[in-house]
């Protein structure tokens, strides 16, 4: 049974070959947005950050990652084993399955510089992105703790709520590119990015983007002054390094798509081999103001994430369609 | 309404009111209502002013002071970690021997209790203090110590005073106690004192 | 001479009326008035005001100059002020005087924080000083006694150390020496300064000069915490406060209590702390296992061991308890023998007193209290030394005798140190002749029955002409009295005689051997007597329990702080007797006994125990626990209920006043008293209820079932009812021993006494070890020259098969063929040879041991007792 249309497809080992090494890439990258984040976070409040470990403090997260795995994975009596044991590797595999889709690059001597190119990339994106609620629910649910289920509760209503926001504000951008296909949506803004026109589904993107990935000021779901880590409570060990892991993968995910969608993608100058790069470029600028937000503004109130999400953003992002939809239309 | 802006900045109401008198009642002003398409350029605006304000903090650098590696120079008058004296060598015969002679008094006057003494007397043969009496046993507690120089104040002697250092922390509460050999060893001077008009 | 009646006087102090007794001093009368007039000097206990500091000057309206306010007694209608410029300036400049050559050393000075001069000076004084001169120097610290530091430079003149060795102790050791700014304080030629009560000096001294050298240094007020308990080391059960650091005793200082001992301590009590945190202390409970030794045990397995052993012996056990045992403590001792294992076999005193004639004697109407010797108009010491026995009384005899113009009368077998106080020649009976001599007193008084004669008739006849004399005599007499057969029935007579039952004020007061004996009889521990001197059914006394053991019809013996083999008769016999029995022990060190015994707890230090004791006079009071028990000892009452659980009679107490509660449920005369009611003074029983007549003696029956002096015969055994008093007296049953007069060649008679520091007490605190005596022969000095001794010879004393080595010592004012010995030293015990019976002993000369004075023997130090100056000598 065909589920999706390949734009483009090369021989298996070298599509084993490609896998690997975007895994290995995103994997690298996330210790070093760790680091990133918390001397940038630093800086924003004229601290240095962590400069302890290795040169100015670079070994860090390795430090982390030696602490974290060292640790006892408990279980509370009251969780469900089997739910418990697999709700993180659900996040992180979710996560990585949405990175098949990111365009690095064109086909450059025969080889797409990405996972797979998929007629159906939006949809892909939404399908598989959708699935880490499941893991942030059953995290929450199955450690049998009120401050995690009510966490994961959170977490639910709010994914429900951003979901749809974004989703019609990437609606815009497939509109104007006339294809659902992100190789397709990348090559359509070689002359003007659609963060141009797109102004609005930018916007509204990146603020549900925000929410999507549990970040400040949306991390209602993980609020520790009164969940306690919400889902995450009772998680610890290499557990709780999953969940952390996860949201740095989504937060790149995310960027990665925002810049497929809206900063032309793999595209800048120089010869065609230097396109992943300028992705990485791009969704890391974007990922700065992840942080730069972060370090900004405190967290919302509940009813507040409620009433932005359905009363400002929804009908921002469908207006948007409406008035795209027709100006593609009429133009 | 009527309202009018008096010197003092408060607005009072010019309206009669029934049992009330004159000015008793003033009008608050107040921020305008969220929600709406101005407030959501509002806070719009106060979201980019915000990250204005966190992105100039990069610009400033940090102003950490990289403790341990640089420290600050405390005060002449600082009360830090206690020292007990002894007597110079100035010709006079009782250079060397401790300057306490185990009165008590700092005990006494000592508020969080952190002081023990147990005097007794001095082998004529083998000085320890001046006087009669010497101190056998002092320790100070230091992790009850609260600092306040009392005992510094009470002491007939001065044979004990405040000294600067500060760096005191210990793996053991035990080890906080501080014996007599201890406060009367020439302490590592790991703190550095502020100059004059510093 | 009885309690004068004073009349109030009213004056202004400051525009304050006070109302006080005529003959009070400014100065009490201004406190009366809540007005503080500072004073050094001023001490009452010392005797007469001597105006020496100066610090006391007031202003009274009509005198042009101040006036000593500790040395002027009120009149009615005195106006004096205490606040003028002119006394604030006469204040101000006496303290400067003071402070002209005290040094100001008060870091370095042991007194700083509890100083009268600090108080003083801060108080009263000018708060500068204008003295630019060199003070005085003497060379300091010297020390006075062994246990005494003295500090000349510090030292205020004030006299009151002086004051108290030569008017209170009367040892006229302390003088002021040299004139003007040279004065100081010593003694002759420098010698040590050794008395029994030399450390009252410490407390008097209101500067730091002078200092004992057992808390020299040790503490200051803020570091320490004080309590009061009772010192129960002697029968005067003197009030103290414990000075408490770090829940270790550092000194004891006496708690004034006039009723009790006016405010001051022998160096026994005073100096006797050490041991509560000795080394040497038993810890823990202890077994004998196989190979002989002691070893620690569970206090379950001790417990279980010392049950199994009683439970074996049943009806055969028997029961010691020692003078410092708690009235709980006896009571459950008795009833663990007399309940669980149904044995009468207790005792608590080598002597053995008839139960009937020992209540007849306990009836309030009998007794005096220690407040009415004060005020006595004759005291007759009667076969006791109370230096030796009770030494806070011999202290209040001598202040009777001085202040209170008490006729003083000594009738002992041994010579005494109140000897040269007493106005008619003491009296020397032969030892073991008491009894003789009492009934000769009692014959001479006209009491029915008693023949006006016999060998005493002369003496007895001076004696009593001097008793009936005066109106209200109290009779001191020693507990030793009861072994004599008779002599305390013919005293019991001999008081009736005197009428001393109707009047207030007069009466008998016994010194007992041990510290609570009276309180040990009166809780039950008797062979014949129960809780409240009830008549039981009759057991062993301490003489029989041990020929019982030996012969084995005693089949277990509990001690309770009892050390019968060093301190009751007949040591070597009881030696014998443990080393084949099975003992249980609760001593406080490892001694004599405890060498013997099966299982050993550790016991309870008067500074640890919770419980009551009972006065010679009646006084109940509490002992208070001061400092937390050392390791692993728990309180006696404790064990003993245990142990009477395990031997199926469980107890049911929760505390000590729990077990307090039961002994006076049993005790008629006791009462419903509670801890709360006997605070911190102590109550004696016989006043707690005027109102009503506790006869002791009748187990079970309510106060005052009969009116005293009626007759009990429903209690009593019908073979000693008779008519009027309970005890009717009989003719003097022995008169002066026929053979004793046979024998007089034959030897000489030994007799033996109790040494004030010989004792287990003395060694076990370092500090008092200068004072262990060695065994010594004392010999009148004719006997010695018959036998060609001369004072420090050594000898070698036998008696019936045994023998002890000794030293001579030649004493003034004794016998002629009486010899004695000191019962309880730590060698050459003289309790080998004294058996409780009249003995003749052989003495005989001993080549001189090489090394010069053996051991303990200080060649520095001589105990000097006492002597008291003669009359009109002051």
């Amino acid at each position: 049974m065909l589920l999706a249309e390949v734009g483009f497809a090369e021989a298996t080992w070298v599509l084993i070959v490609k896998s690997v090494l975007i895994f290995l890439l995103v994997f690298m990258i996330v210790p070093v947005l760790t680091v990133t984040e918390r001397k940038l976070i630093g800086r924003f409040q004229n601290r240095h950050g962590p400069n302890r470990v290795g040169p100015v403090g670079l070994l860090q997260p390795l430090a982390d990652i030696v602490k974290l795995a060292g640790k006892e994975m408990f279980r509370p009596t009251g969780a469900v084993p089997l739910l418990f044991a697999i709700a993180p590797a659900l996040i992180i595999f979710s996560g990585i399955l949405t990175l098949a889709i990111i365009p690095f690059g064109n086909v450059v001597d025969g080889v797409g510089l990405y996972g797979i190119d998929v007629s159906i990339g939006v949809l892909y994106f939404f399908a598989f992105g959708s699935l880490s609620f499941y893991g942030l629910l059953l995290a929450g649910w199955s450690s049998g703790s009120k401050y995690s289920f009510l966490g994961s509760m959170r977490s639910a209503a709010q994914l429900i709520s951003y979901e749809i926001s974004m989703g019609l504000a990437l609606l815009g951008a497939v509109m104007m590119a006339g294809s659902l296909s992100l190789t397709a949506i990348v090559e359509a803004q070689d002359e003007v990015w659609y963060i141009v026109p797109q102004i609005v589904g930018f916007l509204i993107f990146m603020l549900a983007g925000f929410a999507e990935t549990n970040r400040a000021p949306f991390d209602l779901p993980e609020a520790d002054a009164e969940l306690v880590q919400g889902y995450q409570t009772e998680y610890g060990g290499m557990r709780f390094g999953s969940f952390l892991l996860a949201e740095y993968l989504e937060m790149f995910v995310v960027c990665a798509i925002a810049t497929t969608f809206f900063l032309g993608g793999w595209t800048g100058p120089g010869p065609d081999w230097l396109s992943p790069v300028w992705l990485i470029l791009k969704t890391l600028a974007l990922i700065f103001v992840f942080i730069w937000v972060r370090a900004t503004l405190p967290r919302l109130r509940y009813d507040q994430l409620m009433s932005l999400g359905w009363k400002i953003l929804l009908p921002l992002a469908t207006l948007n369609v409406l008035v795209t939809a027709i100006l593609v239309t009429v133009l | 309404m009527n309202a009018e802006l008096n010197t003092d900045g408060i607005e009072r109401v010019n309206r009669e009111f029934p049992y009330l008198n004159e000015g008793d009642v003033i009008s608050v002003q107040r921020g305008p209502e969220p929600g709406g398409v101005g407030g959501v350029a509002r806070t719009f605006g106060a979201t980019l002013k915000g990250l204005r304000t966190t992105f100039a903090r990069i610009v400033e650098g940090p102003v950490t002071i990289q403790y341990p590696e640089e420290k600050t120079p405390v005060f002449p008058r600082f009360r830090g970690r206690h020292k007990l004296h002894r007597f110079d060598h100035d010709g006079s015969g009782t250079g060397g021997l401790e300057k306490c002679v185990g009165c008590s008094l700092c005990a006494a006057a000592c508020p969080s209790d952190c002081i023990r003494v147990v005097a007794a007397e001095n082998d004529p043969a083998n000085r320890v203090s001046a006087g009669e009496r010497f101190a056998e046993v002092y320790e100070i507690n230091l992790s009850r110590c609260i600092f306040c120089g009392y005992c510094e104040v009470a002491c007939p002697f001065d044979a004990i005073t405040m000294g600067h250092d500060y760096e005191m922390a210990d793996y053991n509460r035990s080890d906080l106690i501080f014996t007599k050999e201890m406060l009367l060893a020439e302490p590592v001077e790991r703190t550095p004192l502020r100059r004059e008009g510093e | 001479m009885s309690q004068p009646i004073r009349n109030a006087v009213t004056l202004v102090v400051d525009g304050r009326e006070v109302v006080a007794p005529e003959g009070t001093m400014v100065v009490d009368a201004a406190k009366m008035g809540d007005i503080e007039i500072p004073v050094f000097c001023y001490e009452p206990k010392l005797g007469d005001p001597v105006g020496a500091c100066r610090m006391c000057l007031v202003e009274i309206e009509g005198i042009p100059k101040l006036q000593t306010a500790c040395s002027t007694p009120v009149r009615d209608g005195m106006v004096v002020y205490t606040q003028t410029d002119q006394v604030k300036q006469a204040q101000n400049a006496v303290v400067e005087f003071l402070l002209v050559n005290h040094p100001l050393d008060c870091p370095v000075c042991d007194k700083g924080g509890e100083c009268p001069l600090q108080d003083i000076a801060m108080g009263w004084g000018p708060g500068k000083s204008r003295m630019t001169d060199p003070k005085r120097h003497f060379q300091k610290p010297l020390e006075l006694s062994p246990l005494v530091a003295i500090d000349r430079e510090r030292c205020i003149l004030c006299y009151r150390c002086v004051r108290f060795s030569q008017e209170v102790a009367e040892d006229e050791q302390l003088q002021l020496h040299e004139r003007g700014d040279r004065s100081f304080v010593g003694t002759f030629d420098d010698r040590p300064y050794i008395a029994p009560f030399h450390g009252n000096i410490i407390e008097l001294c209101p500067v730091g000069a002078l200092t004992t050298y057992t808390y020299r240094f040790r503490a200051r007020p803020w570091d320490i915490e004080q309590a009061g308990s009772v010192c129960t080391l002697c029968p005067s059960q003197c009030n103290v406060a414990f000075t408490v650091r770090d829940e270790r005793v550092m000194r004891v200082l006496a708690r004034d209590n006039h009723a009790v001992d006016d405010g001051w301590l022998c160096d026994k009590g005073r100096f006797g702390f050490q041991m509560f945190a000795s080394e040497e202390r038993i810890t823990e409970p202890m077994m004998r296992g196989g190979g002989g030794e002691l070893s620690p045990v569970s206090w379950e397995q001790a417990i279980e061991a010392a049950a199994a052993g009683l439970r074996r012996a049943g009806a055969s056990a028997a029961a010691l308890a020692g003078g410092g045992t708690g009235n709980e403590e006896g009571y459950l001792a008795q009833r663990i023998m007399r309940e669980a294992l149904g044995s009468p076999n207790i005792d608590c005193s080598p002597n053995s007193p008839d139960p009937a004639l020992l209540a007849e004697l306990a009836r309030p109407e009998l007794g005096a209290k220690v407040a009415d010797l004060d005020y006595a108009g004759a005291i007759l010491v009667l076969g006791t030394d109370p230096l030796h026995e009770m030494p806070i009384l011999d202290l209040r005899i001598r202040k009777a005798a001085r202040r209170g113009g008490a006729r003083l009368l000594v009738a002992t077998e041994r010579p005494n140190a109140l000897d040269g106080g007493a106005v008619v020649d003491p009296v020397r009976f032969a030892p073991g002749e008491s009894a003789a001599f009492i009934s000769a007193l009692a014959g001479a008084l006209g009491a029915p029955g008693y023949e006006d004669g016999g060998s005493y008739a002369k003496q007895a006849a001076e004696i009593a002409a001097a008793l009936s004399s005066v109106p209200d005599p109290v009779i001191v007499w020693g507990e030793r009295l009861w072994r004599d057969q008779g002599a305390a029935r013919a005293l019991h007579d001999l008081a009736r005689a005197l009428e001393m039952h109707q009047r207030i004020g007069t009466g008998l007061l016994e010194v007992p051997e041990g510290a609570n004996t009276r309180g040990l009889r009166e809780a039950g521990m008797l062979p014949a007597g129960g809780p409240g001197l009830g008549p039981v059914a009759a057991g062993r006394d301490a003489a029989a329990i041990r020929d019982g053991l030996a012969g084995g019809e005693v089949g277990a013996l509990l001690l309770l702080g009892a050390d019968p083999v060093r301190e009751y008769p007949g040591g070597g016999a009881w030696k014998q007797a443990l080393s084949s029995s099975f003992v249980v022990s609760f001593a406080l060190t490892e001694d004599e006994s405890t060498a013997h015994a099966n299982v050993v707890f550790p016991a309870e230090s008067h500074a640890e125990k919770e419980g009551t004791v009972t006065h010679p006079d009646g006084r109940i009071q509490r002992v208070r626990p001061n400092v937390p028990h050392p390791r692993d000892v728990r309180p006696t009452w404790w064990a003993l209920t245990e142990i009477s659980r395990a031997l199926g009679n469980p107890l049911t107490f929760g505390t000590a006043e729990d077990v307090f509660a039961a002994l006076c449920a049993e005790v008629p005369f006791y009462g419903e008293t509670a801890y709360e009611e006997i605070g911190g003074q102590g109550l004696r029983w016989q006043e707690r209820d005027p109102g009503e007549s506790w006869v002791p003696g009748r187990g079970g029956g309510g106060p005052g079932a009969a009116a005293y002096g009626a007759d009990s015969a429903a209690t009593r055994p019908p073979s000693e009812s008779g008519s009027g008093p309970a005890y009717a007296p009989t003719a003097a049953t022995p008169g002066p021993r026929s053979e004793s007069e046979e024998a007089r060649g034959s030897g000489l008679a030994l007799g033996s006494y109790r040494d004030l520091w010989a004792s287990e007490v003395t060694r076990r605190n370092p500090s008092l070890r200068f004072l262990m005596p060695t065994q010594r022969l004392e010999l009148a000095a004719k006997d010695a020259k018959e036998l060609g001794l001369e004072d420090g010879d050594p000898v070698t004393v036998s008696a019936g098969g045994v023998s002890v080595e000794a030293r001579v010592s030649v004493k003034e004012r004794m016998r002629p063929g009486a010899a004695f010995l000191i019962e309880g030293t730590e060698s050459d015990n003289g309790n080998v040879l004294a058996t409780g019976s009249p003995q003749r002993i052989s003495v005989e000369k001993r080549a001189e041991p090489e090394s010069n004075g053996s051991g303990n023997g200080n060649g520095r130090v001589k105990i000097v007792e006492t002597p008291m100056p003669a009359e009109g000598a002051v």
